[in-house]
């Protein structure tokens, strides 16, 4: 702020600023206004410093645009929710310890209460001058999940873009008893493979579901991670309780998409709401805030969990049951899949990891169904599939290959 | 977006206590008038935290969608305006953290010239309001909270999740900066 003297050292902004405040300690400001007689330097600076503080504190309130409150009213009249971060009295960053790896892992998710999500990628470390400008994105940018492996083969007609199909309350029939212990950890190996009418399999992805203990915010959780490395790079974690396996949190990060060269979504479950935001390289992105109507619950927040699910459920001849898939949830069409899911025999069959005796489960949404194995003796899903929508006669599925 | 200079009557602590229960029972009239009575407030800090009109009203809009909700977990302590401040400084803080800067609104998008009979006050208002949006964000969050907000150090200390000297610190390189500033467009 000012050139230093030789005779008479200024003193730092800081004390300045102090003394401009009146906060200054009674010993030094003694020796301050003896320095401020013969400075004139130090004496404008600190008249601008008060000068400015006035100034501040005289700011004007502004007023939000006209029509801010009829958009909030009519939002939440239509269900959206927003959670708000803590009082900071109360708020503690929130992390996560794996216990299976004993590797902490940190993550963006706010206290339990605040669900803002904070993104954090390369071009945040960069700067801003390295910082590109937002892009406005379109509805049509926003659609995408599920994207992965096991994309569509748990929610048969729900590609992208599809509107969840209506579902009606008497036919439902929600599993609500579910039995969190029941899950196994480990690392399970998927391929999807196509096979075409002559009966011939090829593979068309590969993909591996990690499933350990993990503790959230105190909590015990199961914490799944579904990676997916062929052309795309995919990585889905997703936390759910580990009792009775409800939704947590998600961060989904798909590379590239689209147009983008990355996508993160990221998803914090909270009451009966499913908040987050979703962002990618280029754009600031968009909130993500949905009600999840407890009637088309239990919620499974994302299609890794499929194969595993029915491993906490007492599957028997007869059975059925009814839930739904979380969505990317940025856009309306794409929350939530409610499912129908219902044993329709037993049969014996034989995937990469062996020969097993399973429940074939029908799972239908609307119209559209796949057919499901899962082994007898633990519910494990090894076996889904459905008919090609690209190829008449083809059929799409996805095998456990090994655990 | 508007300018508001006038004065705000003295609210006392029955009205602020009524509406907020009120609000957490889920009355929309309740949220409208609270909505009324702090929306310029939450505007006005998000605006100068930010430094972008649409980042201000994206936070408005935010808070007071989420208010009934967080209303039902509203411990009083101290004031309601000073709980609803703190909780705006989260959550724009959080989204500041997350974002990709946006450098378009240190000059394109701060607050329009009014026709009042206090031009130059608002003139200098602007140029004040320019000259913060344009601090870098680490500087900017100091000098809002402390000298517009009113926060003692250490409060800014613990919002900002820093040392009550380091806001010290950046708090006087903020005003070495818009002295600069303040220098440039005279």
């Amino acid at each position: 702020m000012k050139a230093p003297s030789l005779f008479a050292p200024h003193p730092d902004d800081v004390s300045l600023k102090r003394f401009a405040d009146g906060e200054l300690p009674e010993q030094e400001r003694e020796r301050m206004t003896t320095h401020l007689t013969r400075c004139p330097d130090c004496r404008s600076t600190i008249s601008f410093m008060r000068e400015l503080r006035a100034a501040a504190a005289g700011l004007p309130k502004l007023e939000p645009p006209a029509g801010l409150l009829d958009r909030v009213t009519a939002e939440r009249a239509a269900g959206e929710r927003f959670i708000l971060p803590a009082d900071v009295d109360s708020a503690k960053p929130s992390r996560l310890r794996t216990s299976a790896r004993g590797s902490l892992v940190f993550v963006a998710f706010a206290a339990a209460s605040a669900v803002i999500f904070v993104r954090a990628n390369k071009q945040d470390d960069a700067g801003d001058s390295a910082r590109t400008a937002p892009v406005a994105l379109s509805v049509d940018d926003t659609i995408a999940g599920p994207t992965s492996f096991l994309a569509g083969m748990f929610t048969p007609g729900v590609a992208l873009a599809q509107v969840p199909p209506p579902a009606s309350l008497a036919a439902r029939a929600p599993i609500t008893r579910v039995d969190g212990k029941l899950l196994k950890p480990g690392h399970f190996r998927f391929e999807r493979r196509l096979i075409d009418s002559a009966g011939r399999s090829r593979t068309t992805s590969r993909g591996v579901v990690d499933i350990a203990l993990a503790s959230y915010d105190g909590r015990q959780a199961w914490r799944l991670v579904q990676s997916w490395t062929d052309s795309i790079v995919e990585l889905d974690t997703i936390f759910v309780e580990s009792h009775n396996l409800r939704p947590i949190g998600r961060v989904s990060r798909v590379r590239p998409y689209m147009r983008y060269d990355e996508i993160v979504v990221r998803q914090h479950f909270a009451g009966d709401s499913v908040l987050g935001w979703m962002h990618t390289d280029r754009t600031f992105g968009r909130p993500v805030r949905r009600r999840l109507p407890p009637e088309f619950g239990p919620y499974l927040p994302s299609e890794a969990l499929a194969p595993f699910f029915l491993e906490t459920v007492n599957v028997a001849a007869g059975w059925r049951g009814t839930l739904s898939v979380v969505g990317w949830a940025v856009v309306q069409n794409d929350v939530y899949f409610p499912l129908a899911l219902r044993v329709v025999g037993d049969e014996r069959i034989t995937v990469p990891a062996g020969t097993f005796d399973c429940w074939r489960i029908e799972i239908a949404s609307g119209k559209a169904s796949v057919d499901f194995w899962v082994r007898k003796s633990d519910g494990f899903g090894v076996r889904t599939r459905k008919r090609s929508r690209a190829v008449p006669g083809e059929v799409e599925e996805v095998v456990y290959v090994r655990g | 977006m508007l300018i508001r200079h006038s004065v705000i009557p003295p609210i006392s602590p029955t009205d602020d206590a009524e509406l907020v229960q009120s609000v957490g029972a889920g009355s929309a009239d309740a949220l409208g008038a609270l909505y009324e009575r702090y929306a310029p407030t939450v505007m006005g800090l998000a605006y100068r935290l930010t430094g972008s009109v649409s980042d201000a009203e994206d936070a408005v809009h935010d808070i007071f969608l989420g208010l009934p909700e967080a209303l039902k977990r509203y411990e009083e302590r101290g004031s309601f305006e000073s709980w609803l401040k703190r909780v705006t400084v989260r959550l724009v803080l959080t989204r500041q953290r997350a974002r990709v800067r946006r450098r378009e609104i240190a000059y394109e998008d701060a607050p329009e010239p009014s026709r009042s009979s206090h031009a130059d006050k608002i003139s200098a208002d602007i140029t004040l309001e320019r000259g913060i949006a344009a601090l870098p964000d680490s500087l900017r969050d100091v000098f809002v909270l402390k000298e517009i907000e009113g926060y003692s150090h250490a409060e800014v200390a613990t919002l900002l999740g820093i040392t009550a000297a380091a806001s010290e610190v950046r708090l006087c390189r903020a005003v070495r900066a818009l002295r600069h500033h303040l220098r440039e467009v005279a």
